[in-house]
């Protein structure tokens, strides 16, 4: 009964930390410009995650490391270091967009421009980190993020030709604009794919004293939590197609079209479930980030760490996230558009996989770390297969950016 | 132009292989070379049209009362600077027929002064200015629709 509820509480707690501004900008951006015909990016991206967060849970379970603790251990400091400052660089530029996630809905809310907020979100979630312990920023702003759950009831009362989302589960080739399609794949894929989203996972898992009676309930919460997740994803693109596409708006380069999503469909109340559910999922996803950012360089580092300590008992962890979440707000101050950071730091996103996925490969491989439960054929092969995609979208992230002029 | 594009990839692809060096070579050169001053005026065009059907989707919304005063008012402000980014990058393209280009930017000329009107009258709560700058940001969509059909119809 016990692991029931925990098995619930972390897939609740999945899916409602799955959608941040990253999935939501993509989805809108998609289904506004075409149609369904993306929804393959998505759900291709959620299958890479589902495999991703397994193997981390699993790697944390059975070897009580991390996968940032992993990676150090096992090829030294100096190889460690490129995917540390790779991931650090992107989960910035991520967390610079979360921090405009929640201005932009605290701007919506009062009229306030966003950049008088940038300072005040990052001040806040100080706060939660500093005074907060890791179950309730973990469970706690997760299940208030299950106000993200609206877009999928917006789909459903949309009632959508069903045949045609399904067929959009196939990759086909665009019509029109193929720069920009092939570009919001790889954003999709960057923002399904985020090595915070399973780095993160793993430190949760240590923080939660998983061991190997916890492999069930890890692939349980990865493979549900993740699915429920991604299905949040698809309910976005199938509203932006369904109510911008329809009206003519293919194009969604401002944030201020995105509430218009839910108002068509909820009247009034559609606008406020949409400042909620933006605020909400950013500010959640801004503290994982933040958190993730401390554990990254605490277990580079060898320092102490953990949610659950005082400050003063992991100082060098605590002075991490501190000067991580106000260098991210930096750029929301300066008045830099969220949506056009967002949209570019998941394209990076994707681009930086192989650094911090290869290692999955090998640490998942190795007796010494996983016992018997290492990967099987088809965890290798997937793990293998996100490895060869996350080179092509490295090789074509730069010039499709620049070339889909976004 | 997707399909010129797809054609030119799949070509050079099939010539000179498949190694990412090459690729990336070929990406970068598409890159350089394929924003023609028509891809330009399209393009805004394209960014005109989704701007002016935001200012009509977001009054509507506000006249029914499904959208607070000061998002209508920051939409149909930004959507207006939208607009004349559009209209100055469509005036600045070197376009091969120059008439055309120029009864393109005075439509989005047209709607950015009407989208003007309407953040104002949301400002004011004058809902009877709203909804005829509604109208007016209507009409000059058709036009700009029009204009649009007129400048890429296939010539003979």
């Amino acid at each position: 009964m016990k692991k029931l509820l925990e098995i619930s509480l972390g897939i609740v707690t999945s899916v409602g930390g799955f959608l941040e501004v990253g999935s939501m900008a993509t989805a809108a951006q998609a289904g506004a410009a075409f149609r369904f015909q993306l929804i393959w990016a998505v759900l291709l991206g959620t299958i890479c995650i589902i495999f991703l967060v397994e193997m981390a849970g699993r790697f944390a379970a059975v070897s009580h490391h991390t996968i940032a603790d992993g990676i150090r251990e096992r090829f030294g400091f100096t190889a460690f270091l490129w995917p540390l400052l790779a991931t650090l660089l992107v989960n910035f530029m991520v967390m610079a967009a979360e921090i405009g996630g929640v201005a932009i809905a605290l701007e919506l809310a009062t009229g306030i421009g966003f950049q008088w907020w940038a300072l005040p979100v990052a001040f806040l979630a100080w706060l939660f980190l500093w005074k907060g312990t890791f179950g309730f920023i973990e469970k706690g702003v997760s299940i208030l993020g299950l106000v993200t759950l609206c877009f999928v009831v917006g789909a459903v009362m949309l009632k959508p030709d069903w045949g045609q989302v399904a067929a959009g589960a196939v990759p086909t080739l665009p019509e029109h604009d193929a720069a920009n399609y092939w570009f919001m794949a790889v954003s999709i894929l960057g923002a399904s794919v985020s090595p915070y989203l399973f780095m993160f996972y793993s430190s949760g898992a240590i923080e939660d004293q998983w061991d190997k009676s916890y492999l069930g309930t890890n692939r349980a919460i990865a493979g549900l939590g993740m699915s429920f997740g991604g299905t949040i994803s698809i309910g976005v693109l199938i509203v932006a197609a369904l109510v911008l596409a329809a009206h003519g708006i293919e194009q969604v380069d401002d944030y201020h079209q995105l509430p218009l999503m839910l108002i068509q469909i909820f009247g009034f109340w559609g606008f406020v479930l949409f400042v909620a559910s933006l605020g909400i999922a950013c500010f959640g996803a801004a503290l994982e980030i933040g958190l993730q950012q401390a554990y990254l360089v605490a277990q580079g580092f060898g320092w102490t760490w953990g949610e659950d300590l005082k400050p003063r008992d992991d100082p060098g962890f605590s002075t991490v996230y501190t000067v991580s979440l106000f260098l991210a707000a930096i750029p929301i101050a300066l008045g830099l558009d969220p949506l056009k950071l967002t949209i570019f730091s998941m394209a990076l996103t994707a681009a930086s996989l192989p650094l911090t996925v290869v290692p999955f490969l090998f640490l998942l491989n190795d007796e010494r770390y996983v016992g018997e439960h290492r990967n099987g054929m088809i965890a290798n092969a997937a793990v293998i297969f996100i490895i060869a995609l996350g080179f092509v979208l490295a090789i074509v992230t730069i010039p499709l950016q620049i070339f889909a002029g976004t | 132009m997707a399909a010129t594009l797809q054609a030119r990839i799949v070509d050079a692809i099939a010539a000179f292989g498949l190694r990412p060096d090459r690729l990336c070579l070929l990406l970068t050169t598409f890159v350089l070379t394929a924003c023609s001053p028509s891809d330009q005026i399209e393009q805004q065009s394209k960014t005109a049209a989704s701007a002016a059907q935001t200012a009509s989707l977001v009054l509507g919304a506000w006249a029914a009362g499904a959208a607070p005063s000061t998002y209508t008012s920051r939409t149909l402000q930004s959507v207006g600077k939208a607009l004349v980014d559009a209209g100055a990058q469509i005036q600045s393209a070197k376009s091969p027929e120059p008439s055309e280009q120029a009864g393109l930017t005075a439509v989005v000329g047209q709607l950015s002064a009407a989208v003007t009107r309407a953040a104002t009258a949301v400002q004011d709560g004058n809902r009877s200015e709203a909804e005829q700058a509604q109208q007016d940001i209507q009409a000059a969509t058709a036009a700009l629709n029009a204009s649009y059909a007129k400048h890429f119809a296939p010539k003979p």
